[in-house]
C-alpha cells in the first residue's frame, strides 16, 4: 500500500509518500519552507509561498520514487489544526489529486500525525505523549480509543514563547541556529536565575504568557540578558517536566514521548533523559528530521487511517483550523 | 531512593523516646517501619510508624533536572505551604490528614495516615448513587475551601481518597495550594477537577460534574454561577476551541 501525504499547516509544505512496509517505509520526503525575512509566519504570505512552490514539491516527491501516480492508493491531508490560508493550499491540492487520480482522500488531524510519525519512529507501545511545538503544548495519552488531554497550556504555547521572546529581545529570527533555539544559546551564559520571574504550574496545566510579559519588563529594565534566558529556559521546560511527571504518575504508563518541533532541543532532552531515569519510565524522543513539521508522518497517519477505512469525500473536505487532538476516534489502535 | 530516603530520615530513625509511665518506664523508637509504597510526581511516599501513630511520610526530593537553588526553594516552599493549608482545612472541617512532623529545608512532611484508595482507582467499582454522592461531598469541600481563601491547585481523582470501611472523602496533596480568593483561581481548581475526570473516568463525566456543582453550590450559592462561567471562559482559552469567537475587530 502506499499513501501520499500533504502537509501545510504552518511554515512547511511537506510531502511524503509511505509504504506499510517495517522498513524503509519512507519512500519521499520533500519540504519547502517559508521563512519570513522578519518578524513570525503571516499566513499569507505563506500561503501564497506554498501555492508557488508547493506543485514543484510534489513533481519532485513522484520523481523520487519513479512510479506511476495510479499506484498510489490513496491521498492523505491536514485538514487541521492550523493556519486557515496555508491549511487551504494544502487541501485544495490534496481534493484535486485524489478527484484526477480517482483515489481515496484520508482527512489527517496534524496533532494525531505528530503522535503517530513519534509511535513508529521510537518504537513505544504506550507513552505518555509530550507535545511541544511552536503552537502546541499539550500531555496526552491513549485512553480509551481517544488521545485525551491531560494538561496542556492554558494560554501561549512554549515554542509560541520562546520565539515570541527571542523576537522580542533582538536575537531572532532566525530563531534555530544549529539546532539550537536561540534562548537556549543565550541561556548558556547565564549566570543567575532571576527570582522575580513567575514559575506557573495549576494542576496539570502550564501558563507561560505571565512569563512571557514579565521577562520583557524585566529585559526593558535592563537586566542581563543571558540572565533573562536562562530564568525563562529553567521555568518553562522544568514546568513542562513536572507536569510531565503528573501524567506519568497519574496514568502510570510505563513509557514517555517527546514529539513535535521543540522535541529537538538538545536541553529539553537532557532534562527528559533524567526524568525518565528517576521515574524508571521508557523516554522515546521523535528524532529531529520528523519532529517538525513534514509530510511524512501525514502520510503515515493517512495509512493507518485508510486500513481502517477512514476515507472522505472530496467535496466535504474542508479544513478546520481549530480541529482539537481529543476530537479524533483513534480507531487503529 | 530508598537509601536516600533513609538518610534524610535518619536523626529520626536514631531517635528514642522515654515514656514515664506509673507503672514503669517504657523506651520507643521516634520513628520505625519506613516502606515505601509510592512515587508521586514529585515525592516520595512511605508508610511508617511515627510516635506510636501511623503515619504517612512526604518527602519531596532533589530533582536532578532542575537548578539547584531553584529546586531548594520549591521544595521548601510547597512543603511548608502544605503543611499550612492542612492545618487550615482541619479548622474549617474538611477531612484531610493530620500533619505531625515538618522539616521544610529537607522537603519533609509527616502526617497521619489515611486507610483508603485513590477516587481514581475506585470510581470504576461504586455504583451510579455513591459516584454521585462522593462528587457532591467533593463539591461541597471544594467550595469551602475557596471560601476560606484556599485554592488546592490540583484537585485530580489522584488525589481524593476514599476511607475503607466509613468510606470517608479525604483530600490530600496540598503541594500546589495558593491563598487567594480571586475568581480565576478558583475556577482553575474546578477545570482541574473537571478535566481529570473528562480524560479517566469520562464515561462518568456528566453526572460526577452536575453532583460536584451541587455540592459547590450547597456552600456558594449564586456565587457557584460566577465560578462556572469563568471556567467555560478558561476552557475556551485552551488550544484551537472551536467555540472561541474571535473578537477582532476591523477598525478604519
Amino acid at each position: 500500500m502506499i499513501v501520499l501525504g500533504i502537509e501545510s499547516t504552518a511554515h512547511t509544505f511537506g510531502i511524503g509518500i509511505v509504504t506499510d512496509k517495517d522498513e524503509d517505509f519512507v519512500l519521499a520526503d520533500e519540504r519547502i519552507r517559508y521563512i519570513p525575512k522578519e518578524g513570525g509566519i503571516h499566513p499569507r504570505e505563506a500561503s501564497r509561498y506554498f501555492a508557488e512552490n508547493g506543485p514543484k514539491a510534489i513533481e519532485k516527491a513522484l520523481a523520487k520514487v519513479d512510479i506511476n501516480p495510479r499506484f498510489i492508493d490513496a491521498i492523505a491531508v491536514a485538514l487541521g489544526p492550523g493556519l486557515g490560508p496555508c491549511l487551504r493550499v494544502g487541501a485544495t491540492i490534496a481534493r484535486a489529486l485524489a478527484v484526477y487520480l480517482g483515489k481515496a482522500l484520508v482527512p489527517v488531524n496534524h496533532a494525531v500525525a505528530h503522535i503517530e510519525i513519534g509511535l513508529k519512529t521510537t518504537g513505544l507501545k504506550d507513552p505518555v505523549i509530550v507535545y511541544l511545538s511552536g503552537g502546541n503544548t499539550a500531555i496526552v495519552a491513549l485512553v480509551e480509543k481517544r488521545y485525551r488531554v491531560f494538561g496542556e497550556t492554558i494560554d501561549i504555547a512554549l515554542g509560541n514563547l520562546l520565539d515570541s521572546l527571542a523576537r522580542d529581545m533582538g536575537l531572532a529570527p532566525p530563531y534555530i541556529v544549529n539546532g539550537f533555539h536561540v534562548i537556549d544559546v543565550c541561556a548558556e551564559k547565564g549566570r543567575n536565575i532571576i527570582e522575580e520571574l513567575p514559575y506557573v504550574v495549576r494542576g496539570q496545566d502550564v501558563s507561560f504568557s505571565g512569563l512571557y510579559t514579565a521577562a520583557l519588563k524585566v529585559y526593558r529594565r535592563g537586566v542581563d540578558i543571558h540572565d533573562i534566558c536562562l530564568t525563562v529556559r529553567e521555568i518553562a521546560y522544568n514546568s513542562i517536566i513536572e507536569v510531565s511527571a503528573r501524567a506519568l504518575m497519574h496514568t502510570k504508563k510505563k513509557e514517555i514521548m517527546v514529539v513535535g518541533g521543540v522535541a529537538a532541543s538538545p536541553i529539553l532532552r537532557n532534562k527528559f533523559e533524567e526524568l525518565a531515569h528517576v521515574y524508571g519510565a521508557n523516554l522515546g524522543i521523535v528524532p529531529p528530521e520528523y519532529a517538525v513539521d513534514n509530510g511524512v508522518m501525514i502520510a503515515w497517519t493517512g495509512l493507518l487511517e485508510y486500513k481502517s477505512g477512514i476515507t472522505i469525500e472530496p467535496r466535504k473536505a474542508i479544513v478546520n483550523q481549530r480541529w482539537r487532538v481529543d476530537e479524533v476516534d483513534i480507531i487503529w489502535r | 531512593m530508598e537509601i536516600d530516603l533513609k538518610k534524610v530520615l535518619s536523626s529520626l530513625l536514631n531517635e528514642r523516646i522515654l515514656l514515664v509511665l506509673p507503672n514503669g518506664e517504657e523506651i520507643k523508637d521516634m520513628l520505625k517501619d519506613v516502606k515505601i509504597i509510592a512515587m508521586g510526581a514529585e515525592a516520595i511516599i512511605a508508610k511508617a510508624v511515627f510516635l506510636d501513630i501511623d503515619v504517612i511520610i512526604k518527602w519531596r526530593f532533589p530533582k536532578p533536572y532542575m537548578p539547584q537553588h531553584l529546586d531548594n526553594e520549591f521544595r521548601k516552599i510547597r512543603t511548608s505551604t502544605e503543611a499550612k493549608a492542612l492545618f487550615k482545612s482541619i479548622a474549617i472541617g474538611i477531612k484531610v490528614p493530620i500533619p505531625l512532623y515538618i522539616d521544610d529545608d529537607a522537603g519533609l512532611l509527616i502526617m497521619s495516615f489515611i486507610d483508603g484508595v485513590s477516587l481514581r482507582d475506585s470510581m470504576d467499582s461504586l455504583s451510579i448513587e455513591n459516584v454521585c454522592e462522593v462528587c457532591r461531598k467533593i463539591g461541597l469541600y471544594v467550595a469551602k475551601l475557596h471560601k476560606n481563601s484556599i485554592v488546592h491547585g490540583d484537585i485530580t481523582t489522584s488525589n481524593i481518597l476514599l476511607e475503607k470501611d466509613s468510606k470517608n472523602v479525604y483530600i490530600i496533596d496540598f503541594g500546589l495550594t495558593n491563598f487567594t480568593s480571586r475568581l480565576e483561581d478558583q475556577a482553575i481548581d474546578v477545570h482541574i477537577f473537571f478535566r481529570s475526570i473528562e480524560s479517566t473516568h469520562h464515561n462518568f463525566e456528566d453526572l460526577a460534574k452536575k453532583c460536584f456543582i451541587e455540592g459547590y453550590r450547597q456552600i456558594r450559592g449564586d456565587y457557584t454561577e460566577k465560578v462556572l462561567e469563568t471556567v467555560n471562559n478558561i476552557r475556551k482559552m485552551g488550544r484551537y476551541v472551536a467555540e472561541r469567537k474571535i473578537k477582532s475587530i476591523w477598525r478604519t
